[in-house]
Parts: structure tokens; C-alpha cells; sequence
């Protein structure tokens, strides 16, 4: 069995989680990267970290279409500059910085969401690595 | 705030690209019309089709001497009598051939070791081998094919991102749609004589579900808005065993079918096997409705687990460890999470929307020109619904819807959306979206309103909590008109989340209600202050129509055009 990944509630630990931000729409608006802490007796999982930040700053944007259960690919991003299915991500006590980037291989929308009908690379390399 | 409107033309728009409008999108382009196909989500990534588990229900007759009329039989018995059975006929006689429809597109079923037929499962209420399947990946392998083959028709246009608010509805029937396309923050006018609404349940008006997070039954609420009728707003279904721990995968269903088969064990927090107490003989192999109310009655009278559910013990099943091997997805992933899946604590999971928009076996909604196909719609499957009969259903119906849409567009003339008709939507979208609100967030309303729902109009039900229910939707409809909302144009998820609150407020109120004036249990539906079945009064269902202001109720008895002679498979559990 793997580590326990579920820390009790209250553990006042924290993860520092680093999201890129970038409305390409704002025309002169760099992209820029803000930091978040995240209690970690509230994430289990990538995709629950992708919900706490959706909830705690609203501006942000990530889809908020998903199963849950590993099956729809809808939840793909780019953690610490590799894709990953947030769902299918376990976070273990050993995890404490987390960097988010939109899926590479597609044109970004907003934030952590891009346009999953639009790839800017010719094969989707990116998600084969990722077995998908 | 959503103050360009851009205008696009097509003969017909189909609102879903989940099975029953992927489907119905093939169909429509196959009979040259120009089809667009938009989707709140990300096409082949959203939708509740994904998570379709194991079974295609057709009677194929590969495994046995199953034929549709079998599948009909099974289908009205298990639906409690209360199914359309014009609708259950025409999906029953359809099923198998659209098996092979989905062959062609490319999806390769389990067939038998020979090659020469299809791999048949059995699964609960069905009386024979039925189930077709891609292991536990039917519903992805569904929704990929269809995806694919729509892709190859130049004449479908797929438009992700865009959350169609509005059907334009005048004396004609349908003459246009408005949406919005979420990354531009921009109104689209659409104009089209022909909708097929195909948006799936609305699992997320209640707190614990196995659906897709989408499901907010937007279609629903968009046909009752546009004045079309719906029929048994009072009736869900729930799945009998999900996960209840980790709270990550709370909800999310324990695929389980196959496992009754296999013997399957539940026990309550005393350890003892519960079933054997209220069905003696049967024990676990109960349909899905009759499960969920007793492992429910087991929790709420104290004999539940830690996490509040029962146990789901697995170590009784000697294929247990082939199964196991066989389906990661259900049984080794969980344990990354800490999951035991010899013993894995579960409880019921909202699961299916049987209610929903009143069509005919042509899937002509009472709107001209108005269509709807799959989960979205009412009354195929009663009071319960059989395992693998969902996607069945969206597949045998999104086809004739897409014929109907496609043939009356081509037979119509296309006007632009009336412009009167597009500025009240953008009106009532600014009542929506609220520039200057000072609330609560839209999430907070969103997740009070599943809470209400699941306690008061969820497994088991009575008067009292669910006019409390009523009267709580009131609240927040009251409150939701001030909620406050982020600053952007560009894809903005509150937008999102206010989009679908408002959809979800209007369905609360049509369910509590309709469950309210079902004053009996059948099915899904389990009154605690009506416990008994009751054919002399209630063999008929429940619709619902908005007129102006005001929703109007009615009942209309059950016809029983093929089956006539009402007999119960279960005998009701002893209360």
C-alpha cells in the first residue's frame, strides 16, 4: 500500500500551490503566477485542489465540468511541467509546492482552462506521455 | 455585460454532445442538414456518458434466448408499471440495432472467445444476459466512437464552451435559441427552426450523486421555460452502493452490477447481513430501488458505519481478484485513496433522472419543432430503471430525434432569431447575471440548495420535509436574484455556476412538488407517511407545464397498450 495521501483535519499543514494566470484576451496583461496556501487535510487528491482554488478565489478559471472517476480527461493540467488527469493524482505528505499550468498542446482560454477542440501541436504528445 | 451579440445560422441545433446528441448530430448531417452540436463543456470530456458503467442493455439474443419483447417485459415490471410503454417499446426494439450502429462507428465490443458473437452480462432485473459492453469503460468507449464519427461530417459544427440559455418559441413552434459563448463573454443569437435538447439529468440538484458535476438539468429547465410539458418530476433514482470515504470520493459509485451476480455481501455497523431481514430469499439481488431504501433505512436507524454507510464485503466472491485485475479503475485505484476494497463502507448515490421532458415515440417534445432524447427526457423507465437501459435509450432516441430535427429543417424556411425575442432573453440573463450584486457567492446558494434537496426530497421522503423543501427553494430563488458575481467577460466560472443555479432552483421546486402530491411509494419514490404501493390511485403520472406565471399540475392514468395485466415482481419490504 502507498502512504496514506489523507492527513487528519486537523493538521494546520499547508501546501504552497503556484497557478499560472493569463486571460490571453487582455491585450498588454502578461502572464503572471500568484501563490496559494492550501490546507492540506482538504485535498486528497490534484482535482481537489483545483476546486479549493476555484472556491477561494472565484476569478480564477478552471473547468468546472468533470467525473470525478477518472474517465473523462476533462481535468487535465500541467503539474510541476508535466500533464496530468487532477483525479487520477494522489497527493502524499511528502508533496508541499505545487506548480499549475494549463495542459500544454492546447490553446488556452483562461487560466488553467484551455480549449480542448483546438491543439496547437500537431500530435498530442503531451497526452500520450500521459497515457492517455 | 454580454453587450455584443453575434448571430449564427443553422438548420438544426442540437444542445448536449453526450450519447443522445452526439447521436442525434450524426443522424441529422446524414440527411444533409448543417448541423450545429454545442456543449456547455468540452466536447468528448463532459457529459455524464463517460460514466456509463458496464452494461449496453439489447437484446441481442448472443447469450441466450433473449429477445426484445423480453427486454419490453422486463423493462415495464421493473419500471413498476408506470413507464410509457410506447416510449420502453420502441427502445426495447431499437436497443439491438443500435449496438451495431455504434460498431461502426468503431467501438469493438467483448465479444466471445470465437468472434462470432457479442459478450452478454447479466445484471439485476434483467432476465436474461443482456448487457453488451466494453468492460468497465462502456460509457468512454460509447462516447469516443460517437465523438469520432461526428468529427467525420463536415456538415456537424462542434462548438464547445457555449451554455445555450433560451429556446425561441413563437405560434409556429421553435424559431431561434440564445446562448452564451463563455470565452468571448459574448450573446449568441441563433436562428433555427429545429432544437434537440439532449443536456442529461440534473444529479447535481441533490448533494451526493455519480453524475458528472455538468449535470444541472439545464434542458429540463429550458423545455418548461419555452412552455413544454414535463412529465414525473417526482421520480429519481438512486444507486444503491457509492463511496461514502474518503469525502474525495464521496458520491462516486461503487460499479456493482456484476457483483450481486457474484455474490455479493452488505452488512450494517452490527455485522449482520441486513438483506436477509427484509428479503429472506433474494437477499442483495434486489433491483436498484428496493437496495438504496434499505441500506438507506439501515443508516438512518442507527446501524450505520463510521462514515455513515453500510459494508460492501467483497471477500465472499471467489472471481473477486480476476474482477479486480480486470477493472483497476474500480478496484485498485480507490486504495491509492486509502479505500479497503475487500470491505469498502458505501451508501446510495443519486444516479438517474427518470423525470423529465414529455416527448412521443417521435421525440417530439408539445413544442413544434422541439425535440429531446436521453436522460432529459421522462417516463421511459417509470419508477426505476434498469441497469444498461440509459445509454440505450440515448441512442435509439437521439436517432429519431436527429431524423425528425434534420427533415422538419429542411422542410421549413429558415428565419433570423426574432430580434424582440433575443432582447427579452439578454433581459432576463441581466436578472441572472447581476452586475452589482451583493449576496452570496452563486456556490454558496448552489451547495444550500443540494443540501435542502437531499435531505428533504432525497431516498426517503415525507410531507412535511418536502414542503419545507419548497418553501427553502423559495428562499433561495428570493436570494439568488442579488448574488454576487466576478468581474469577466472571459470565461467566467460563476457565470457558469449562476447559469446553472437558475436552472436547478426552477427543477427543485417542479420535484419537491411533484413528490409532494404522490401520495403513495413506488419505485424510487418512498414516502414514509404513504409506505404502501397503491395501483388503485396512482397508477398514473404526474405533469407539469408553465402557463405565463403559473405551473400547472396534472395526472394522467398509465396506458397499458401491450402489457395490461399489473403484476409486481416484489413483494414490498416489510416496514
Amino acid at each position: 500500500m502507498p502512504n496514506h495521501p489523507v492527513s487528519s483535519p486537523n493538521d494546520e499543514a499547508t501546501i504552497r500551490v503556484r497557478v499560472r494566470r493569463f486571460d490571453p484576451q487582455t491585450n498588454g496583461q502578461p502572464p503572471y503566477w500568484q501563490d496559494f496556501q492550501v490546507p492540506r487535510g482538504r485535498v486528497a487528491r490534484l482535482l481537489d485542489v483545483l476546486q479549493y482554488l476555484q472556491q477561494e478565489d472565484p476569478t480564477i478559471a478552471t473547468r468546472p465540468h468533470f467525473c470525478r472517476d477518472l474517465v473523462c480527461n476533462g481535468c487535465y493540467v500541467n503539474y510541476n511541467g508535466k500533464p496530468r488527469m487532477s483525479c487520477m493524482t494522489p497527493l502524499n505528505a511528502r508533496v508541499t509546492d505545487i506548480t499549475l499550468e494549463p495542459l500544454q498542446g492546447y490553446r488556452v482560454i483562461r487560466d488553467l482552462v484551455v480549449d480542448f477542440l483546438d491543439k496547437t501541436c500537431g500530435n498530442s504528445a503531451a497526452e500520450d506521455e500521459a497515457g492517455v | 455585460m454580454l453587450s455584443t451579440v453575434a448571430q449564427v445560422k443553422t438548420d438544426v441545433l442540437i444542445i448536449g454532445s453526450g450519447a443522445a446528441g452526439a447521436r442525434a448530430a450524426i443522424e441529422a448531417a446524414e440527411f444533409t442538414a448543417a448541423v450545429t452540436l454545442a456543449a456547455k463543456g468540452a466536447p468528448r470530456r463532459s457529459g455524464t456518458t463517460n460514466l456509463a458503467g458496464v452494461h449496453y442493455a439489447a437484446a441481442l439474443g448472443h447469450a441466450d434466448e433473449d429477445t426484445p419483447w423480453e427486454h419490453f417485459h422486463d423493462t415495464i415490471v421493473e419500471a413498476r408499471w408506470l413507464a410509457d410503454q410506447e416510449l420502453a417499446r420502441v427502445m426495447c426494439l431499437h436497443g439491438p440495432k443500435s449496438v451495431h450502429d455504434l460498431e461502426r462507428y468503431g467501438l469493438h465490443w467483448y465479444r466471445t472467445p470465437d468472434g462470432t458473437h457479442y459478450k452478454q452480462l447479466p445484471a439485476p432485473g434483467h432476465s436474461f444476459n443482456r448487457g453488451v459492453h466494453y468492460n468497465g469503460k462502456t460509457g468512454k468507449m460509447v462516447q469516443d466512437a460517437l465523438i469520432d464519427e461526428v468529427k467525420r461530417h463536415p456538415n456537424i459544427h462542434l462548438l464547445g464552451d457555449v451554455f445555450i440559455t433560451q429556446i425561441l418559441v413563437d405560434d409556429s413552434g421553435v424559431v431561434g435559441a440564445v446562448g452564451i459563448h463563455l470565452e468571448r463573454g459574448e450573446l449568441l443569437a441563433i436562428s433555427t427552426r429545429s432544437v434537440v435538447i439532449a443536456t442529461g439529468g440534473a444529479g447535481m440538484v441533490f448533494k451526493v450523486t455519480d453524475m458528472e458535476t455538468g449535470s444541472t438539468g439545464d434542458g429540463i429547465a429550458m423545455a418548461f421555460r419555452a412552455g413544454a410539458d414535463l412529465i414525473a418530476p417526482e421520480m429519481h433514482q438512486f444507486f444503491p452502493t457509492a463511496f461514502v470515504w474518503p469525502e474525495t470520493l464521496r458520491g462516486v459509485a461503487v460499479n456493482s452490477s456484476q457483483l450481486w451476480k457474484l455474490g455479493l455481501r452488505l452488512y450494517n455497523a452490527n455485522d449482520e447481513r441486513f438483506m436477509e431481514r427484509y428479503y429472506p430469499e433474494q437477499k442483495e439481488h434486489m433491483p436498484r430501488d428496493i437496495l438504496s431504501q434499505c441500506i438507506f433505512r439501515e443508516i438512518t436507524e442507527g446501524r450505520g458505519a463510521e462514515h455513515g454507510g453500510v459494508w460492501l464485503d467483497t471477500r465472499w466472491i471467489e472471481e473477486f481478484e480476476t474482477l479486480r485485475r480486470d477493472r483497476p479503475r474500480s478496484y485498485i485505484w480507490p486504495e491509492k485513496l486509502g479505500v479497503n476494497v475487500q470491505r469498502i463502507e458505501v451508501a446510495p448515490t443519486y444516479h438517474f433522472t427518470l423525470g423529465g421532458i414529455r416527448i412521443n415515440t417521435e421525440a417530439e417534445t408539445t413544442i413544434p419543432g422541439l425535440y429531446a432524447a436521453g436522460e432529459v427526457v421522462g417516463a421511459t423507465h417509470g419508477a426505476n430503471r434498469l441497469a444498461g437501459n440509459a445509454l440505450t435509450e440515448c441512442l435509439v432516441f437521439g436517432e429519431i430525434a436527429g431524423r425528425n430535427a434534420a427533415l422538419r429543417a429542411l422542410s421549413t424556411t429558415a428565419r433570423p432569431a426574432p430580434e424582440a425575442m433575443v432582447r427579452a432573453e439578454c433581459q432576463r440573463l441581466r436578472g441572472v447575471l447581476p452586475e452589482t450584486g451583493t449576496g452570496r457567492r452563486p456556490r454558496a446558494i448552489y451547495d444550500d440548495l443540494r443540501h435542502a434537496m437531499y435531505h428533504n426530497v432525497g431516498i426517503v421522503r415525507d410531507g412535511r420535509r418536502l414542503r419545507a423543501a419548497v418553501r427553502r427553494v423559495a428562499e433561495l430563488r428570493e436570494e439568488v436574484r442579488s448574488v454576487q458575481l466576478t468581474n469577466t467577460q472571459h470565461y467566467n466560472v460563476e457565470w457558469i455556476w449562476a447559469l446553472e443555479l437558475d436552472g436547478m432552483l426552477e427543477l427543485a421546486d417542479l420535484f419537491a412538488t411533484g413528490a409532494e402530491m404522490r401520495t403513495e411509494s413506488r419505485g424510487a419514490h418512498y414516502r414514509e407517511d404513504y409506505p404502501l404501493l397503491d395501483n388503485e390511485n396512482w397508477l398514473k403520472n404526474i405533469l407539469v407545464r408553465r402557463e405565463g406565471k403559473r405551473h400547472v399540475y396534472w395526472t394522467e392514468p398509465v396506458t397499458l397498450p401491450y402489457l395490461s395485466e399489473v403484476k409486481m415482481r416484489y413483494a414490498e419490504p416489510s416496514r
